[in-house]
């Protein structure tokens, strides 16, 4: 498409107006105001078209092809090549339907009987170059390529149909690099891209282990900054020392089971095993870079001769949740620099580059080998080649809402009116995965929030007590709230439904007590903290029917029903739901949803309390799903067979959480982020096996030259 | 010879909803939109810094809709590279609007590598019914969310907060000032309440003139002279904290101000980018085209994408 060059500044450009505007003033016309009209040259009347000579085709009994020249307001010469067309027929009317074009002005001419399919055609084509000489050129273009392929199916590396569930325009294409590109090289047996919780303390294991080791990160160390902050485990000498739980107390079988009941069955089942065992023994090394670990607090107080019981409902709960950045660990950051100088240190032969931002993985055939990064200190490519494996953490893509709209189904159907947004990164890492052959891992995929959150977050946290909705009702067995499987059924409430828990004076101690451990769940159950809500519920025995932060308390449930604005049968339903819920309680025996006995308690003795809660179904902070990987963290590619030298762990990775954030305990993310991290380190830096770079390395999607 | 100082405006007209009382253009865009976007604001950009060698930019200012997390990558660019086509102060204040829940690890990156120095958050309110009056994206707790992101970023932090909302009361009013200087505010911008006339709440309103739903206090818009009362005891109250009041309606701890708002209070010229964007440059005040398929096409000639000019009297 040609187009007028740009000729006139904008300085220049107002100036010579303004002087014209100047001059209209001073004639008295105008009032001394330029107005014209929308995208039209102030100066020199209406331009209509970029002038230029525009091409199009359309498909007639053949191709037809129309050329037409513009200048700024007027077609000037049509051009009709229709010696595809059926001879006798079509190619008779090329002139005719070209002179029409012309006299017309526009492609709304008069077709030619018994030539309707060429007319038709040129009349199309006509009014695609209209559209590019009024410069609708590049939408026009864009909207047919997608008209014309479905964008639900695709090929695999050896050119097999692949039908897809989702849109896919967020892959988007890989960049390609030239050799005279690159302005250096280096090359170790791995390279980890990413030097968070779990790229971190990856290169350091492998480092320990005798691997050479080259990470990137796109961060510059003095400032580098990790997000979260608190590591769930279990079974470390932290857990003994700062809460005096004995460091052999969970059985990680207990583990294994809860949490393959809780993904349905869904997660990795090689890596879910693998930290049950392991999680504790890999903590305790992480904080041996630590003076004094009894300085390091942790999230969840419990008081020690409570009786407690760590299994809730039908699952696990676990207290031990390190504050990272307390005690001697001054930032998450600086646990993530720390860890890094550590397999430094181990291994002088590894390097740390910060200020790089990873572009492409390098391929030899099949086998990853390589990637291409970009210095932010001097904007230069550097080529990075790895004898045993690329490893990628690279966090997130929640702030990339194109992938996170098509990828995580269940939080976009649940949150049906908003673009989602969220606070992490912008799934690069991923996609540099997929263009070197990896996949997604199998979907409903995971958010840190989103279906999570729709969950009653206030008083008690997101305790598992009695939920009623918006019509009064009760609606699920509230034991699969978080911790466990989410928020489902409150994001499955009606969109505008607040969400009420309800207690009584006579059980609120005991209900709040014996709640999960975990995620939006009070952290802190000691008595002391009791006595606190104690005070607090006084306050809002006072405030009566207008509340305090939405905590309404009542003598009556009837009078409470009031207090919540319902009325007639709303109301009705809400008497009738606590009086139901309070009944199976007391039995023990749920019979509407099966709620286990132990997370039933009863609401018999008023005063009665309500919270009316935000259904808050769409705040998120990072999503949780990745690369599909097998359980040596290796990214598989669409056969589901693994991609010889790619890595993938952390939040890149898939098989962590495959239903939905199910989290047995707060830090369940970075829990699993530094301790895979430490297990593919110590994976590559032992067993895994060297792969060839070839001679002639090949980019993602092409060779370089 | 001195440089005359020069403001930058740049405007991203993008939300991920429309407000019920914002007369603003915004739209959703679809991300093919916003990447054709930032490339026409790129070239608008570059085609306006020719014969600009006397002047020194001292302020600029990313606004309109919510231009963070909106299409952070190409902002970060298109700020890195802003040096490379304007004289940039050295120590220039660079001002990017966000949104409560919109400010991603990537956002902090496009920050860093564009030089941003401070954030203006749409907070608006911290009373999540008066949030959900005016349809707004997510909930304010989201705030929460984003405060844990900032974590150790060292970027000043401003809040906007509208003073007379529906459903308003006096102690909300100082709730939602107390939160925002607990979440590290070093700026405030107190704006009025309007009612635009012509926007969705507007016509919700209208639609119920005289009704009882009026009446609801959830729903009723407080009367002028009660607003200027609460406004008073807001006053003191930062007054108390620490803030000035440096413009009508502006407050800042010493030190904070914003330099963008001082100057153009001032009367200092503006060259100014985007969708609909109002310039007041060498006499004259311009706007640029409000139908986005010609800005798209034209961005970098200004003949066809100005569409309205007047002297500046």
């Amino acid at each position: 498409m040609k187009k007028e060059k740009n000729s006139l500044s904008r300085r220049d450009f107002i100036r010579s107006a303004s002087a014209g505007a100047a001059a209209l003033a001073a004639s008295g016309l105008f009032g001394g105001v330029v107005h014209a009209e929308e995208g039209a040259a102030a100066a020199s009347g209406e331009a209509i078209y970029t002038p230029g000579t525009y091409t199009a085709s359309a498909t007639g009994m053949g191709t037809v092809t129309v050329t037409i020249t513009f200048d700024e307001t007027s077609i000037t010469d049509v051009v009709v090549d229709v010696s595809n067309e059926t001879e006798t027929i079509g190619q008779l009317y090329g002139e005719t339907l070209q002179e029409a074009l012309l006299a017309a002005q526009s492609a709304d001419i008069d077709g030619v009987s018994g030539a309707t399919l060429t007319s038709d055609a040129v009349k199309e084509a006509a009014a695609n170059c209209i559209a590019q000489a009024m410069g609708v050129a590049v939408e026009s273009a864009d909207e047919a390529d997608t008209d014309s392929s479905d964008p639900y199916t695709g090929t695999d590396e050896e050119g097999n149909t692949v039908y897809y569930s989702m849109r896919r325009s967020w892959v988007g294409e890989a960049p390609t690099f030239s050799e005279s590109d690159i302005a250096g090289e280096y090359s170790a047996d791995v390279i980890v891209i990413g030097a968070n919780y779990s790229g971190a303390n990856c290169f350091r294991m492998a480092c320990e282990q005798g691997a050479t080791c080259i990470v990137l990160d796109s961060q510059s160390e003095d400032s580098f900054e990790a997000y979260g902050g608190q590591l769930g485990h279990f079974n470390s000498q932290w857990q003994e020392d700062v809460l005096g739980v004995p460091k052999d107390y969970f059985d990680p079988v207990d583990f294994i089971e809860s949490y393959q009941l809780q993904s349905a069955g869904r997660a990795q089942p090689d890596l879910i095993s693998k930290w049950a065992k392991r999680n504790g023994e890999l903590v305790d090394w992480m904080t041996e870079l630590y003076d004094d670990i009894t300085e390091i607090t942790g999230e969840d107080t419990i008081e020690p001769d409570s009786d407690y019981s760590y299994k809730k409902g039908f699952f696990m709960t676990y207290p031990a949740v390190i504050n990272l950045g307390s005690g001697s660990m001054s930032s998450s950051g600086e646990f993530c620099t720390k860890t890094v100088q550590a397999g430094l240190e181990a291994s002088p032969d590894s390097q740390a580059f910060y200020n790089m931002t990873a572009k492409v993985l390098i391929k030899n055939g099949d086998t990853v080998c390589g990637v291409i990064a970009q210095s932010l200190e001097d904007d230069q490519y550097y080529r990075f080649m790895a004898k045993k494996g690329v490893v990628l953490a690279t966090g997130d893509f929640s702030a990339n809402s194109d992938m996170y709209r098509s990828l995580c189904t269940e939080v976009q159907e649940c949150n049906p009116y908003t673009e989602l947004t969220g606070s992490g990164r912008d799934g690069y890492g991923h996609r540099m995965g997929i263009w070197a052959g990896g996949v997604m891992e199998i979907g409903p995929r995971a958010a840190m929030g989103g279906a999570t959150s729709a969950l009653p977050m206030g008083f008690f946290g997101a305790a598992s007590g009695l939920w009623i909705n918006k019509y009064g009702k009760r609606y699920c067995n509230e034991a699969f709230g978080v911790p466990f499987v989410a928020g489902c059924q409150s994001a499955r409430q009606p969109i505008d439904s607040s969400i009420i828990q309800v207690w009584d004076e006579g059980h609120w101690r005991e209900f709040a007590q014996n709640q999960a451990l975990g995620h939006f769940n009070a952290s802190d159950i000691s008595d002391a903290k009791m006595d606190e809500y104690a005070a607090s519920l006084e306050e809002v025995k006072a405030a009566g029917a207008e509340g305090l932060n939405n905590v309404y308390c009542a003598d009556t449930l009837e009078e409470l029903a009031s207090y919540l604005g319902f009325e007639g049968e709303y109301a009705e339903n809400f008497v009738n739901a606590v009086e139901t819920y309070d009944a199976y309680a007391e039995a023990g025996k749920d019979e509407d949803y099966a709620k286990p006995a132990d997370m039933m308690f009863r609401i018999s003795e008023g005063p009665f309390y309500a919270e009316k809660l935000d259904r808050n179904a769409n705040i998120v902070l990072v999503t949780l799903a990745g690369l599909f990987v097998d359980g040596n963290q290796q990214v598989l590619n669409q056969k589901f067979e693994p991609i010889p030298g790619l890595f993938a762990t952390g939040n890149a990775s898939g098989g962590r959480f495959p239903l939905q954030y199910t989290a047995p305990m707060n830090g369940i993310s970075i829990g699993f982020a530094t301790v895979f991290g430490a297990l593919l380190g110590e994976y590559l830096g032992q067993s895994a096996p060297e792969v060839s770079t070839g001679d002639s390395a090949t980019s993602a999607t092409g060779t370089i030259d | 010879m001195d440089k005359r100082n020069l403001l930058l405006y740049i405007d991203i007209p993008f939300c991920p909803v429309h407000c019920k009382h914002c007369g603003k253009i915004a739209c959703a865009p679809s991300s093919d939109l916003r990447y054709a976007y930032a490339q026409a604001l790129r070239k608008e950009i570059a085609a306006s810094a020719d014969s600009l060698p006397d002047y020194e930019i001292s302020a600029v200012y990313i606004g309109g809709g919510i231009p963070g997390h909106m299409m952070d990558e190409e902002l970060g660019e298109l700020l890195k590279d802003l040096s490379s086509w304007y004289n940039i102060a050295p120590d220039a204040e660079i001002t990017l609007k966000v949104h409560p829940g919109m400010v991603s690890v990537e956002t902090l990156n496009a920050c860093r590598r564009g030089h941003v120095t401070r954030l203006s958050m749409e907070y608006v309110t911290h009373n999540s019914f008066e949030y959900e009056m005016l349809g707004r994206f997510l909930s304010p707790s989201a705030m929460d969310v984003t405060h844990m992101i900032l974590g150790g970023s060292r970027l000043d932090l401003s809040f906007d907060i509208i003073a007379g909302l529906p459903g308003q009361t006096r102690t909300s009013l100082l709730e939602s000032i107390k939160k925002v200087l607990s979440y590290g505010a070093s700026h405030l911008s107190l704006y009025p309440f309007v009612l635009t006339p012509g926007t969705e709440l507007a016509e919700e309103y209208a639609a119920k003139q005289g009704s009882a739903v009026i009446e609801n206090p959830r729903k009723r818009i407080p009367d002028p002279e009660e607003v200027a009362a609460w406004l008073a005891d807001v006053k003191d109250y930062l007054t108390s904290q620490d803030f000035t009041e440096y413009l009508p309606g502006r407050f800042a701890l010493s030190g904070k101000e914003c330099r963008y708002f001082m100057l153009e209070s001032g009367g200092c010229e503006s060259l100014a980018f985007g969708l609909g964007a109002e310039s007041a440059f060498d006499g004259v005040r311009s706007k640029n085209t409000s139908s986005l398929k010609k800005y798209l096409q034209y961005s970098d000639q200004p003949e066809k994408i100005i569409c309205h000019m007047e002297p500046i009297l």
